[in-house]
C-alpha cells in the first residue's frame, strides 16, 4: 500500500472519482508539479487543465476547472468546480 | 336547491381539479427525490472544503482577511430564497415572514438592510410591500447548477469586500422531513470557521503551501461562500418540492371529500325529482280513476 497514491477528485455537483495510482502530475498555479508516494504534506491551487496520472504503464487524464489540491499521507485530494474524465 | 345539471357540472369540475392535484403530487414526489439526490451529492465536497478551510484559517492571522473579519454592522444584506412557483402551501410565506421579522430586528438596532431576492415569490413580495431589492435572481430552479450559485456569490462577495455591506445573512427553508420545513437564517459572511482543533497536532508546520497560505485562503474563502449558497439553494429546492407534495396531497384529499358531498347531494336531488314525478303520475292516475 505504501508505494501507491490515492487520487480523489470531488466537485460540488457530486462528481467523485477515486483511484489508486502510481504517480501523477497536476497543473499548479506556480507551475506543473508531480506527486510520487511519500510526498510531503502539500497544499496548492491548480490552474484549469489536465491532471495526468499513471497506473502501471497506462496513463490517463482528468480535466479540472478552478481546483485546489492537497496532499497528505499519500492521499491526493482535489476539489474542483467541475471535472471530467478524458477518454 | 341547486338543480341536477348544476351539481353535475360541479362534480365534473371537482373531478378535473382532483386529477390535476394528483398529477402534481406525483410530479413533486419525483422531483423531490431528484432534488434530494442533488443535495446529498454536494456533501462530500462541502465537508472536504470546510476541512481544508479550517486548516488554513487556523494558520493565518484572521484580522488580515476581510471575509473572516467581524466588523461593525451598518448595512446587513439578506439573501432570501423562495420558489418561482406557488401551490406549495406555506413554504414561501414562512420564509418571507421570517425575513420580515429579521428586518424588524435589524431596524430596531439601527442597522440598514439590503435585499437580494432569489425566486419570483420573493421578488413579488418585496415589490408589493415596497422594500427595494438590490438584486434579483429568478428562473434557474429547474436545474440548479453550481454556476448559478457562483453568480449569486460573486455579486455578494464583491459588495462585501468593498465594504458596502458588513454582514451577509441567508434566509431559506431548512429541510427537516417531508412534513416539516422550517425557515432558517444563517450567517454567510464573515465566514465562521472552526479555528481550533487543528493547531495542536503540528501538521500545519509540515505543510508546504504554494503559492502561500494567504493566497490559497483568499481563493478558498469565496469558494466556501459559493458552496454554502449552492447548498442552501438546493436545500430550499428540496423543501419546496416536499411542501408542494404535501399541499397537493391535502388538496387531493379535499377534492375527494367534496366529491363525496356533491355526489350525495346529487343523488338526493335526483331522488327528489323522481319522487315528485311519481307523485305526479299517481295523482294523475287517481284523478282519471275517480272519473
Amino acid at each position: 500500500m505504501t508505494d501507491k497514491l490515492t487520487l480523489e477528485i470531488i466537485t460540488p455537483e457530486g462528481f467523485t472519482f477515486t483511484e489508486e495510482v502510481d504517480e501523477l502530475t497536476a497543473p499548479g498555479t506556480m507551475g506543473e508539479f508531480g506527486v510520487l508516494p511519500g510526498h510531503a504534506p502539500f497544499m496548492t491551487t491548480l490552474e484549469t487543465g489536465a491532471i495526468t496520472y499513471k497506473t502501471g504503464n497506462t496513463s490517463k487524464q482528468v480535466v479540472v476547472k478552478a481546483a485546489y489540491a492537497q496532499v497528505i499521507d499519500d492521499h491526493v485530494l482535489v476539489l474542483a468546480d467541475s471535472a471530467e474524465l478524458k477518454q | 336547491m341547486p338543480n341536477l345539471r348544476d351539481i353535475r357540472t360541479r362534480i365534473t369540475s371537482v373531478t378535473n381539479t382532483g386529477k390535476i392535484t394528483k398529477a402534481m403530487q406525483m410530479v413533486s414526489a419525483a422531483k423531490l427525490r431528484r432534488a434530494q439526490n442533488a443535495m446529498l451529492a454536494t456533501r462530500p465536497y462541502a465537508i472536504k472544503l470546510f476541512e481544508m478551510l479550517s486548516y488554513l484559517a487556523s494558520a493565518v492571522e484572521r484580522e488580515s482577511y476581510p471575509l473572516l473579519n467581524l466588523r461593525q454592522r451598518r448595512l446587513v444584506e439578506l439573501i432570501v430564497l423562495t420558489s418561482d412557483k406557488g401551490l406549495c402551501g406555506a413554504f414561501n410565506t414562512n420564509v418571507l415572514k421570517e425575513t420580515a421579522r429579521l428586518i424588524n430586528e435589524l431596524k430596531a438596532e439601527g442597522i440598514a438592510v439590503s435585499i437580494v431576492a432569489v425566486g419570483k415569490k420573493a421578488r413579488d413580495y418585496f415589490h408589493r410591500v415596497g422594500i427595494p431589492i438590490r438584486k434579483t435572481f429568478v428562473d434557474f430552479y429547474k436545474h440548479v447548477k453550481f454556476e448559478d450559485a457562483q453568480a449569486i456569490a460573486g455579486e455578494i462577495i464583491e459588495s462585501y469586500t468593498n465594504e458596502s455591506v458588513d454582514e451577509l445573512i441567508i434566509v431559506y427553508n431548512e429541510y427537516k422531513t417531508v412534513l416539516q420545513q422550517t425557515p432558517k437564517r444563517a450567517r454567510l459572511l464573515p465566514v465562521e470557521t472552526q479555528a481550533s482543533g487543528y493547531t495542536g497536532d503540528g501538521i500545519l508546520d509540515k505543510f508546504i503551501f504554494e503559492p502561500s497560505e494567504a493566497e490559497i485562503l483568499n481563493a478558498l474563502l469565496p469558494k466556501y461562500v459559493e458552496n454554502q449558497i449552492f447548498r442552501a439553494v438546493l436545500e430550499s429546492r428540496v423543501s419546496e418540492e416536499a411542501a408542494r407534495m404535501v399541499a397537493m396531497e391535502n388538496a387531493n384529499k379535499n377534492t375527494k371529500d367534496l366529491m363525496g358531498k356533491l355526489t350525495l347531494q346529487y343523488n338526493k336531488a335526483r331522488q327528489a325529482a323522481i319522487t315528485i314525478e311519481l307523485m305526479d303520475i299517481v295523482g294523475g292516475a287517481e284523478a282519471l280513476a275517480n272519473d
